[in-house]
Parts: structure tokens; sequence; C-alpha cells
């Protein structure tokens, strides 16, 4: 199998994410290292600030976090947070039925181990479809609002798609979790703002997708910054509209 | 035990003993004893240590059985070293001349230097006087054993007196030589192929497994963080290896150089003996809590570097990445900027863990490094000339036909190669402690020749 370009990670079925193990299957992306590398930063980043705000209240108990990571696949980022943060519910949300299942069965497999519960944190999932009317999404979805709204939407022109891809990519990866444009930056940007996030935090494919966030926020007073990938790539939007979250600017 | 009676006056630079049936233990000491005693020179007998150099560090041990060969009961003290007890003999002499000084002076006035030096000493001294008295009494008692109406008193007395002797003795080392600041911690072991191609491989191998085998051994938790074998299987490239246990390194330390090896490789037909290498480094590390999370000790390496301090880079820089491209590469490459020292782990799968893993080994080579710079500007602080025991280039040599390891650096031989490459405690102990015991007495040395001694 292998040898026809077969990935993988779908012959073994799964993928290290962090500490995690995600399980992976057909039908939904593999997570990359690409997205490993800043969810796990922006892990770290949160871990720090809830040190601090304890350190400054210890009198009240630990507040809440609410993440809501949109077009989820495996579920790797909500998991991966959710694992390393106290006091956080992090939902995850994705269109394909197949990945929903595949999410639900990765929440099982790290709650195995206790690394929620220990930290009084869960992971939700939901079957969703980030195109829709904010209003409609929340209701199916039951999502109220965030804190910090992370995405690593589908972001490959269909041009792209045949000329830049990596063939065993091309064969076997969903194409709805890989083609994809501005219009997605669009939703998760209007998703954001109604949910009344403070962070933002979004992979892109190129700097063309970031400077469009950008601009899109600047006019409602966000501010943003980019983040490179090890291989200098830049690789995703950094956005904040509550100045007591600058500290996303560190990613 | 059979019948014969065994001796082993480790201190005093005798080699282990099997004495002649019927022959007395104790009064074979004492004929010993009795010469030292008789004045013929208790520094010869002393400084006669330091030329067999393979005997363990200021232990005397002393398995007496007369009488019952069959339970022969062991009598252990320890003594201070020869080296520590001239030591501890000239800061006696520095005592008493700074207080003769002290007190000529009495009318000039006060001197808040000297006097801080002399109590400082004569803490040392009482315990130095007390310990020589002690010993005194030891060797009294061993002379009253020769008298069959008070062995009896003499033994029991004799225990109590030994566990004394051997509580001054620790003291007393503490306060003349300096603690090393390492013997508490974990190591990183890393292995590779030198001369002598796949032969070397599998050399570095067969050193790998000995290393694994003793740590198994000593219960020891052990982690491979690295290993990259030959395409035959058989040999590795590179190993890098960690035991996560307290005193590892304090066993471990001496393994570090050029290992040696002479024997028929298996693929060699006309049965002829070849010589190939393997290198072995040595990192000490702190101890992780059992548990720990392996990439969380590789992200407080990671905090240890400035910004641009490292350059990290992963497989794959070609290309768009992310969604684009799907690999199973992960490792990733580490270059110290300012050093350039070069770390590479494609271990796992994981490239978070590769990464984490090679900023634990960087920052272990780098405090390694460090350390040893130290050393050598101390050392050098002291004598213009820097001894060669460190870094020379063959450390030991392995002997499969004769079944013999020869150490270079301090001159021991075992004929037990067989056990001590199949990582057996006893026998690898045995091959450490001798250079222990060689480390420490030039080291002593180095502290005797220190004039300006600190205490
Ligand atoms: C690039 S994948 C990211 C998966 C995962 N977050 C990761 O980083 O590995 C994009 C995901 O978005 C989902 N998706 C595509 N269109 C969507 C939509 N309109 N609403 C919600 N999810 C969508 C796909 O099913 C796919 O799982």
């Amino acid at each position: 199998m292998r040898g026809r370009g077969v990935p993988l990670q779908y012959i073994i079925g799964s993928q290290p994410f962090g500490d995690l193990d995600i399980k992976c299957a057909r039908g939904v992306l593999i997570p990359r290292w690409e997205t490993e590398e800043w969810t796990l930063k922006l892990a770290q980043l949160l871990q720090y600030q809830q040190l601090i705000e304890q350190d400054q209240n210890s009198s009240r108990p630990h507040s809440q976090m609410t993440v809501v990571d949109l077009c989820t696949g495996t579920g790797c980022i909500p998991l991966s947070l959710a694992s390393k943060l106290r006091n956080t519910v992090a939902y995850g949300v994705d269109i394909s039925q197949k990945a929903v299942k595949l999410f639900k069965s990765n929440i099982k497999s790290v709650n195995r181990s206790r690394r929620l519960d220990k930290r009084n944190s869960k992971v939700i999932p939901a079957q969703g479809d980030i195109s829709i009317d904010p209003y409609v999404f929340c209701e199916k979805t039951g999502i109220t609002d965030a804190d910090i709204v992370t995405a690593n939407p589908p972001y490959i022109g269909r041009r792209e798609f045949f000329s830049q891809t990596e063939r065993s990519v091309r064969l076997y990866e969903p194409h709805q979790a890989l083609l994809g444009g501005l219009e997605f930056y669009r939703w998760i940007y209007d998703l954001s703002v109604h949910l009344q996030a403070k962070g933002l935090v979004c992979e892109v494919g190129n700097a063309g997708q970031i400077d469009f966030m950008r601009s899109l926020g600047a006019k409602n007073g966000w501010s943003s910054s980019e983040f490179h990938d090890l291989n200098g790539h830049p690789r995703a939007v950094v956005m904040w509209k509550d100045p007591s979250w600058s500290f996303l600017e560190a990613l | 035990m059979g019948p014969e009676k065994c001796f082993s006056a480790v201190n005093g630079g005798f080699e282990t003993r099997s004495l002649q049936k019927g022959r007395s233990l104790v009064r074979h000491f004492q004929t010993l004893l009795g010469k030292t005693r008789a004045g013929l020179d208790l520094n010869q007998f002393r400084n006669g240590w330091n030329t067999t150099q393979n005997r363990e560090f200021g232990v005397r041990r002393c398995y007496s059985t007369e009488e019952t060969p069959e339970s022969s009961t062991e009598v252990e003290v320890e003594l201070l070293h020869p080296l520590l007890v001239q030591k501890a003999e000239q800061l006696k002499v520095e005592y008493n001349g700074l207080a003769q000084e002290m007190s000529s002076e009495s009318g000039s006035g006060f001197d808040q230097v000297k006097a801080t030096r002399m109590s400082r000493l004569g803490f040392v001294v009482d315990l130095f006087d007390q310990y020589e008295s002690m010993e005194k009494e030891y060797q009294e008692l061993l002379h009253l054993l020769n008298d069959p109406s008070l062995k009896e008193e003499a033994e029991s007395e004799l225990k109590s007196v030994e566990s004394n002797l051997t509580a001054l003795t620790a003291t007393l080392q503490s306060k003349l030589v300096p603690t090393n600041p390492f013997v508490d911690k974990a190591c990183i072991l890393e292995l590779r192929p030198g001369v002598g191609g796949s032969e070397a491989a599998i050399f570095a191998n067969d050193l790998l497994t000995m290393y694994e085998n003793y740590a198994i051994k000593n219960k020891w938790d052990t982690r491979m963080i690295s290993i990259t074998k030959t395409p035959a299987g058989n040999g590795i490239v590179e190993a890098i290896f960690n035991i996560n246990a307290a005193g590892a390194y304090e066993r471990l330390q001496y393994e570090g150089g050029v290992h040696r090896v002479q024997r028929i490789p298996e693929t060699e037909t006309k049965g002829r003996v070849h010589t190939s290498t393997a290198a072995v480094v040595v990192l000490p590390t702190e101890v992780m809590e059992p548990g720990a999370d392996e990439s969380k000790a590789g992200e407080e390496a990671e905090r240890t570097f400035q910004a641009n301090e490292v350059r990290v880079d992963v497989m794959r820089a070609r290309g768009a990445g992310g969604q684009h491209v799907n690999t199973t590469d992960s490792a990733v490459r580490l270059t110290h900027i300012p050093s350039g020292i070069v770390v590479v782990i494609q271990d796992e799968r994981s490239q978070h863990k590769n990464k984490a893993k090679a900023f634990t080994i960087l920052r272990a080579r780098l405090d390694e490094i460090e350390r040893q710079e130290k050393v050598r500007e101390e050392r050098s602080k002291r004598t213009a000339q820097v001894t060669t025991t460190e870094r020379s280039d063959k450390i030991r040599t392995y002997n499969y036909p004769q079944n013999r390891i020869t150490d270079h650096r301090c001159g021991s031989t075992t004929y037990k190669l067989d056990d001590v490459v199949k990582g057996e405690i006893n026998e690898f102990n045995e091959v450490v402690d001798q250079m222990d015991a060689f480390a420490k007495t030039e080291a002593m040395k180095q502290l005797l020749e220190d004039q300006a001694s600190s205490l």
C-alpha cells in the first residue's frame, strides 16, 4: 500500500501530535507538523497566562476558558489545548461526519489517560457548517461564546491543488479538507466576532490569507501578528480584540 | 568459602591473598602491623597504596575467619586515605603555627583573618586528633585479639571502635576533599563506532548492550533517546541512551573516551585478530522524576537558549508545506550557532518529540563542555602543566582472545571480560572502582600540590 503512495498514517492508524497519539483514518486529514508546532506554542502561552491569572486572584476560583476550534478534523487542536489547560471547555466543529466520528473516538482515547479530568477540562464534539448564518450555527452546535477561536481551514486553491500538492495528498486525503480560499477566512472571522472571542489563531497556506484576515480585523479594532513555521513559511494569523490578550503576539 | 583464609588490607596496598591452610588470618595481619609498629615506616606502608593504584578508596576490608572458617565474620572499617592523612597533618602544622603567632602577637592587636582561618582549621584539627587516637585504639585492640583470655572483650570493643572510626573518616573526608557536585546526577551516554568499519559498529553495539545490561541489573530507569543501526542490524552508527537514575553518572563517568577491541570478527575467515574502536561520551544530566514528561524536559532545555542561539532545521524545507504535503519525515536538526555543535534526531515519528530530545541533548553537551572547561581552568590555575590522564586517546582495551580488559589510564587489568561486557554488576564495578580509586588519588595529589589550599 505504502508503495502506491498511501500515507503511512492511514496504514498505521495514528500520528503523534504533541504528547498525544491522534488516530487517523481515511476520509479525514492527517494532522501536519506545522499545525502541531503552533498549537503547542499556543498551549504554552495560554498555560502561562492561566498561571499568571491564578497568581493574581488566588482567592477566586479558577476562571473558565472556552476554546472553539473550527474545521477540527481529527480534533487534534482542541484535544491538545484542553489536555494542557485547566478548567477549559474546548469545542471542535467539523462539517464532515467521518471527521466528527473520528474526533469522538480521539476524545475517548485521550479521556482514558485522565488527562482532561485531571485538569477539570473537557472536549465537546459538534457537527456543523461554518458557512451558514452565525445564529443558526450557534443554535445547531450549542456554542454560545468563546474566549479564543482556532482554525485550520482548507486553504489550497484549485490551481495550486494540482500543481503544488504532493501526489499522495491529492490521491488519498479528502478534498473537502484541502480545497478552500478566502471565503473560509471570512466565515471564521465573522463567527469569532459573533462568539465575542478575545483572540483568534488561524492557520494559512500563504501570506495573502494573512493579509486578508488582518485587514478584516483592523477595521473593527483587532490587533494582529503573523506566525512563521520552522521552515520560515507564513503559517498562521494571530489576532486579538481584547488588549489583555495581546500576549498572543508572542506566538 | 573454603578452608582458605583470605585477607585484604585494601588500604595498605596488599592484594587479596589466599592464605595457606591452617594459618591464621589475624596473626598474619598482625605480623604486618607488627612491622609497621616496629617503626618500619608507616608512611611507606601507606604510600604503597599509590603504586598499586587499584584499590578502593579509603576502605580497608578485613575478613576474619579464624576458628570459624565456614562462617566468616566480616569486619569492615574505613580509614582515611593516606594522602588525606598527609593533608590533615599539614593543616595541623599550619594550625599550630598560627596558634603560636597569635599568642606571641597578643600585644599587637587581633588579626581577624588569622583568627577565622584558625577557627576553621581548629575544627578539622580537632577531628583529626580524635581520629588519630581512635585509630591507635583500634590497632591496639587488634593486638589484643592475640591474647585468648582477652579476645572476647576485644572483639566486642572492636565493633564499636570500628563504627566510630568509620564515621569519623567520613566526616573528615568530607572536610578535606571538595565534594563532587556530580555524584547524584543521572547521565546520557553517546556511542559511536571509530576505526574498523563494520566491526567497529558491532563493537559499539556490544558496548551499548553492556551499559544497558549494567543499568538494568542496577534497576535503573533507562531510555533510548536515539539509535541508528547499521543496515546489517548487528551494529550501530550512533546511539544516545539515557540512564535516569541518581548516581548513574558517578558509576559511568570514566567511560568517556575511546574503547579499543581486539578480537577475531565473525566475518574474518583467516582467523586474524582485528583491532577496532568505538567512542563513548558521557554527559551528566539532572534526574527526571519518574513519569515526568520527556518533552517537557526538552522544552525546559529549549528555554535555556537565547532566541537566535540555535537554528532549528526540519526536513522538507522546499515547497509550500502545510496541507500541501504530508511528510512522515520528522527529523530535526539543531545547530548551536556560537559553538557550531549540531544535533540531529530522527528517531520518533513525532517531530515535536525529536525536537525536545535534540534540545535535551544539546543542553547536556554544552553543559559538559562548560564543566570540562572549568576543570581545566582550575587545574591550570594550580599547576602549569595539565595532566594527561584526561582525554588520553585509548582509555581501555577489550582483548577477547585473552578475556582481558586493560584500562590504560590506571593501568589495571582484569581477566573477566566476558562478565564485564555482560554488564554483570560486580565485575563491571570492579573495573570502575579501580579507575575511581586512581582518579581520586590523582585528585588528592593535585589537592596536596595546591599550596593555597582552601578549606
Ligand atoms: C485542513 S482540515 C483541518 C483538520 C484539523 N483541524 C487539522 O489541523 O488536522 C480542514 C477541515 O475542515 C472541514 N471543513 C471543510 N469545510 C467545512 C465547513 N464548511 N464547515 C466546517 N468544517 C469544514 C473539513 O472536513 C476538514 O476536516
